[in-house]
């Protein structure tokens, strides 16, 4: 199922595989971006603490989904 | 035992577990673990902000289950094989940004810093006899073929930037920075050279695994007694270039 594995590159042998990945880190981009909402709507020292902290991996996904949705949109198209 | 020392360490096997889930069993099953201990480390930093002084470690930690869950779902399939390292490090070097903002780290706390230019000179060359003995490790296919000089100097370049600087920024840099600071010298260079080494294991090469943390120690000592990462990911870059696209067009 995985053909490359290095520090920062893996790619999996399948396409139905690479979408399954996509969606779950989606899915974990959902929920990270609600625990932020929920986070920063408190005045809580530690939840606000959190709320800056989640950016983290909220931003690199974010990234990772733009590029999903391009790739997405472009096989519609063409 | 600190019990700093004690929860990295369960960590570093949750992560190495996270690995071996990835590339032995199901990249699906790989990317939930990893999403779980990237959860649990931002809520373990947030939680112990003000008591631990561990936290920033463990914020920091959260980029290498980060990397993994980044690079297991990047549509890099689509990308030509040798924009791969070039695109997949764009996202790891902004979560690495936001980790530095987050945590109020400038680009010189982490050695972005020409210090020492000569020792830096030299040990960029080591990437040199690396970069030949981890081909020999693990004789892995050309990144691209059939390139001009102008275009193998480009994608030399980019792989320097892209494995080179930004890797180093994250494990001599932010993480070798927190974790000295939370664990002392020695356990923390160890303990991010272990998570550096581990991120490797899907080469499935014990050997490799091996390779990666002496050289991981090798840098991580470089870069504490120059101050510096400039060096050692000049080495880093040039390893790449030697292991990816030089070696392998012989």
């Amino acid at each position: 199922m995985i053909s490359t594995v290095t520090t920062t590159v893996t790619t999996v042998a399948t396409i139905a595989m690479g979408a399954t990945l996509g969606a779950l880190a989606t899915l974990l981009l959902i929920l990270l971006l609600s625990a932020k909402e929920v986070s920063t709507a408190d005045t809580r020292r530690t939840l606000t603490v959190l709320g800056r902290s989640l950016d983290v991996s909220i931003i690199p996904l974010l990234i990772v989904f733009t590029l999903i949705v391009a790739f997405k949109v472009l096989e519609v198209l063409y | 035992m600190k019990s700093e020392l004690k929860v990295f360490t369960l960590y570093l096997i949750l992560i190495a577990s996270a690995e071996a889930v990835t590339c032995f069993i199901d990249p699906s099953y790989g990317l939930l673990t990893h999403s779980a201990i990237l959860v649990s480390l931002l809520t373990l930093s947030a939680l112990w902000h003000e008591s631990n002084p561990a936290s920033n470690l463990y914020l920091s930690l959260s980029l290498a289950p980060l990397i993994r869950i980044l690079s297991l779902s990047l549509p890099l399939t689509h990308f030509p094989r040798y924009a791969w390292y070039s695109v997949a490090s764009i996202p790891v070097f902004a979560a690495t940004l936001v980790a530095m903002r987050v945590q109020g780290i400038r680009l010189t706390d982490v050695g972005v810093a020409f210090k020492k230019p000569l020792a830096q000179a030299g040990i960029a060359l080591t990437g040199i006899p690396f970069g030949a003995i981890e081909y020999l490790i693990l004789k892995p296919e050309p990144l691209a073929s059939g390139l001009t000089f102008r275009e193998l100097i480009l994608l030399a370049v980019a792989l320097v930037f892209s494995t080179g600087f930004v890797e180093e920024l994250v494990f001599r840099g932010v993480l070798q920075k927190t974790a000295v600071e939370a664990l002392g010298e020695k356990a923390g260079i160890l303990g991010i050279t272990a998570v550096f080494a581990t991120l490797h294991i899907g080469w499935l090469n014990p050997l490799d695994v091996l390779f990666v943390f002496s050289i991981g120690l090798f840098f991580a000592f470089l870069t504490l007694e120059t101050g510096s990462i400039v060096g050692v990911s000049l080495s880093h870059g040039i390893t790449n270039v030697i292991l990816f696209l030089l070696m392998p067009a012989r």
